[in-house]
């Protein structure tokens, strides 16, 4: 069953489309991710699938029901997180989900403190929500979205703020809930390592148009290897590399790190020449081509966007 | 109802809700305490002088300044916290969001009034001012009532201008300026009749003989006030991108 589907979606800003005949069809119970550079219209069409902002033109169902004609019912549906979490910062963490639980049709205060146990908060934590960490303040926003026990979630960056433990929990939550509940998931994400370990599919949005539609499994398939050397002297390493094998397909990255391309068959070649050139090669090693790489060739972005 | 009680809950350990009581209290002090001693004392000042004398500043200045804050604040809230978008996310409707709002307001700035009554009593207690009587402390209250009722029209505006510019300071800036109309429309005999922020004054106040015809037309335009607001707010925020 299709959970989500946007059909030529269209937005504009005056005279800068946003936006531009999107057409996305995910799948109930897939965790979809969402990539695109900042301004891409990542948030913007969040917020259309939640009818914050009226599409100009194309249209979005969810569950076979249009948001203009039945936002209401299609929100009961829906949990998400738009942009950066926003709470009352006068009022604790449990009180801050009451207001939304009783405004979603429930107040069944165990269900507030489940949501916030799944997500790793003390419900009897009377800290007023504006001292939580922005942290805290991500792990109170999925608690929010959950509250209704959605079957759509929709988050825009749902680990913003996150330490890596944090993110790990999360990214376990995430699996569990599209696993166990069925629940579908679209997540937007600067962090392309993290939609890389928890999507079933990516979509890539640029300058608003969905550029690349493509499966993990399919991009793990389509994926060329690598090498990837790190080296005491990477500059010398990289002319030795143009000059003496004829590689120019290479990235730099930090801790005189190489990535290089198409040439995963000639490590032990490249391994040789540089030892023979007196560059130490602390590491060697073969690895599959990753989104990143996918998501730069076909953007020209950098990794955290 | 339930909505309107997670209005009250948002505000909750608001500190601008003991500010706004502190605020309000300080004319009746100001009157009580201080006044008197550089006039020559209370003689001559009787509860129900004190009350309309109290109630005028109210209309004139006070009130509408701690009443602009009150709506800002309420009206803007969710706009400055970055809840709006999680608000609206969920099955509720706008319109009915600003109803509540409203009726938060309401519920405050009546508040505020009482409050300012007691105080009168307190004060008018402690310095023995005569006329305080149970039918007197009644009509207090009712003039209190009254005057929140003829004040609500008129913050209709001021939730516009604070949905439009989605910012506190809006609603204060709004406040100040009418503040300012108020004492120049005041200097004019005939037109603080018809000046929306300066009707409640002229309609609490004993009408001059030759003003009466201007009842209705100020009743009118009060209510106009009112009505333009809220339509004016209702539509502009249905229509907005959060």
């Amino acid at each position: 069953m299709i959970a989500i589907e946007t059909k030529n979606l269209t937005k504009s800003f005056g005279s800068h489309r946003v936006v531009d005949r999107l057409n996305l069809s995910i799948e109930q119970g897939e965790i979809y991710g969402f990539l695109g550079k900042n301004g891409a219209g990542k948030s913007t069409t969040i917020k259309m699938m939640t009818g914050l902002i009226p599409p100009d033109e194309g249209n979005i169902r969810i569950f076979g029901e249009d948001i203009r004609k039945a936002r209401q019912q299609i929100l009961k549906r829906v949990g998400c997180i738009i942009e950066t979490p926003g709470f009352c910062g006068n009022l604790t963490g449990q009180e801050n989900l009451q207001i939304y639980s009783r405004l979603s049709g429930s107040s069944k205060r165990k269900i507030i403190e489940d949501t916030m146990e799944m997500v790793g908060l003390d419900p009897k934590n009377t800290l007023l929500s504006r001292r939580y960490s922005l942290g805290m303040k991500q792990r109170l926003g999925i608690a929010r979205a959950l509250l209704n026990q959605p079957e759509v979630l929709l988050l825009d960056e749902p680990t913003n703020g996150l330490d890596p433990s944090g993110i790990r929990e999360m990214r376990k939550l995430l699996r569990l809930l599209a696993k166990e509940q069925r629940m579908t998931l679209f997540i937007s994400s600067h962090i392309l390592t993290e939609v890389e370990q928890l999507a079933d599919r990516v979509g890539i949005i640029h300058n608003g148009k969905l550029i690349d539609e493509i499966s993990m499994e399919g991009l793990r398939k389509q994926g060329s290897a690598y090498l990837e050397i790190q080296v005491d002297r990477p500059a010398e390493a990289l002319r030795l590399l143009e000059t003496e094998m004829g590689i120019f397909d290479f990235s730099v990255k930090a801790e005189n790190r190489i990535e290089i391309f198409d040439a995963a068959e000639q490590s032990a070649q490249i391994n040789q020449m540089l030892v023979e050139h007196q560059v130490e090669v602390y590491q060697l090693n073969r690895k599959e081509q990753s989104l990143e790489r996918h998501f730069i060739e076909l953007t020209g972005g950098e990794k955290r966007l | 109802m339930k909505q309107l009680r997670l209005e009250f809950l948002k505000i909750k350990r608001s500190p601008l809700i003991l500010l706004s009581f502190l605020g309000i209290s300080i004319v009746p002090l100001l009157m009580g305490l201080i006044f008197p001693k550089e006039v020559g004392g209370i003689e001559g000042v009787t509860f129900a002088s004190f009350v309309q004398d109290v109630q005028m500043l109210n209309l004139m200045v006070m009130g509408i300044l701690m009443f602009g804050l009150i709506t800002s604040y309420v009206f803007s809230k969710e706009f400055e916290e970055n809840t709006l978008k999680s608000t609206l996310a969920i099955p509720v409707r706008r319109s009915r969001l600003l109803w509540d709002k409203f009726l938060v307001v309401f519920v405050w700035v009546l508040s505020l009034l009482v409050a300012n009554v007691l105080e009168v009593i307190v004060i008018c207690l402690i310095w023995g001012v005569e006329g305080l009587n149970l039918s007197s402390i009644a009509t207090a209250f009712g003039l209190a009532i009254r005057d929140g009722l003829i004040f609500m029209p008129l913050l209709t505006p001021i939730v516009f201008v604070t949905l439009l510019v989605r910012r506190y300071v809006a609603g204060i800036v709004f406040s100040i300026g009418v503040v300012v109309i108020n004492i120049v429309a005041l200097a004019s005999e005939v037109y603080y009749a018809y000046y929306p922020y300066t009707i409640p004054l002229f309609l609490a106040g004993p009408v001059p003989e030759e003003m009466s015809i201007s009842v209705p037309i100020s009743m009118m335009i009060l209510l106009g006030t009112g009505v333009v607001g809220a339509i004016g707010s209702i539509i502009y925020f249905q229509k907005i991108s959060i």
